[in-house]
């Protein structure tokens, strides 16, 4: 879900670079989206993160061979994601206040485009720290095994 | 209703650096921890909630403020607030565990 919140600020980005009233009708339907997503990514990825993370997983990387995974990478993650609901609604509220102003207005464009790629990046970014974890994990139950 | 673009700035910022607080004070508190968790019964998730109840009290507050013209120059606070907030989690959390 954080996927697909990530792709549909790419698609605002996308659709702000030359906006017209019909690219920034898109724009704030894909806003809208990436809104749902973000904020669904946030209820289901904290529901696991409180019901299974803590007690099955966490203690797992802990005493495995890459401790870290879950000391700083899982700890930024949880915490650098809360960042993301709100810049989203960031996003999304300035495209619904501004409407087709942005054709004219170069600033309102370049606010909406940076915030837009940097939800993208930390989106993207929040996949990778979920790889990180994952592989500590795995690190941990092969080392288990052997 | 219309959008408040100065009130959606200021809740943004202030509600990622409200987000970097409790992280780091529910980090060095077990008493601000545990408090937080009573609120959502787990701390991420009580911190999720107070984050969320902030950032539309906060709008609420500041929704009849003059809005900028220079919207590019607020956009500026909130970036830059993700940008050091994120790398303050990241830093404290390695300093966190270097230290442990």
């Amino acid at each position: 879900m954080g996927e697909a919140g990530a792709l549909a600020f790419l698609w605002v980005f996308i659709e702000m670079l030359n906006p017209s009233e019909r690219r920034l009708y898109r724009a704030r339907l894909a806003a809208f989206l990436g809104v749902l997503f973000l904020v669904g990514a946030w209820i289901v990825g904290g529901y696991y993160y409180v019901t299974e993370y803590g007690a099955f997983v966490k203690p797992v990387i802990k005493a495995g061979p890459i401790p870290w995974a879950h000391s700083v990478i899982t700890e930024t993650k949880e915490h650098v994601f809360l960042f993301l609901p709100f810049l989203a609604i960031y996003v999304w509220g300035l495209l619904k206040r501004y409407k087709d102003e942005f054709i004219q207005n170069a600033s309102q464009r370049k606010a909406v485009l940076v915030v837009s790629i940097l939800i993208v990046l930390l989106a993207f970014s929040m996949a990778g720290m979920g790889f990180i974890i994952s592989s500590g994990f795995r690190a941990a139950l092969e080392a288990k095994m052997i | 209703m219309k959008i408040n673009s100065k009130a959606l700035t200021i809740s943004t910022t202030v509600v990622i650096w409200l987000i970097v607080a409790m992280t780091i004070v529910g980090e060095l508190s077990e008493p601000f921890k545990l408090s937080i968790a009573k609120i959502g019964g787990h701390h991420w998730a009580g911190k999720s909630l107070v984050a969320s109840i902030s950032f539309v009290v906060l709008y609420l507050l500041f929704i009849k403020a003059k809005e900028s013209e220079n919207v590019f120059k607020g956009t500026l606070w909130v970036v830059s607030s993700m940008v050091l907030g994120g790398l303050i989690i990241f830093g404290f959390f390695v300093q966190h565990f270097l230290g442990a």
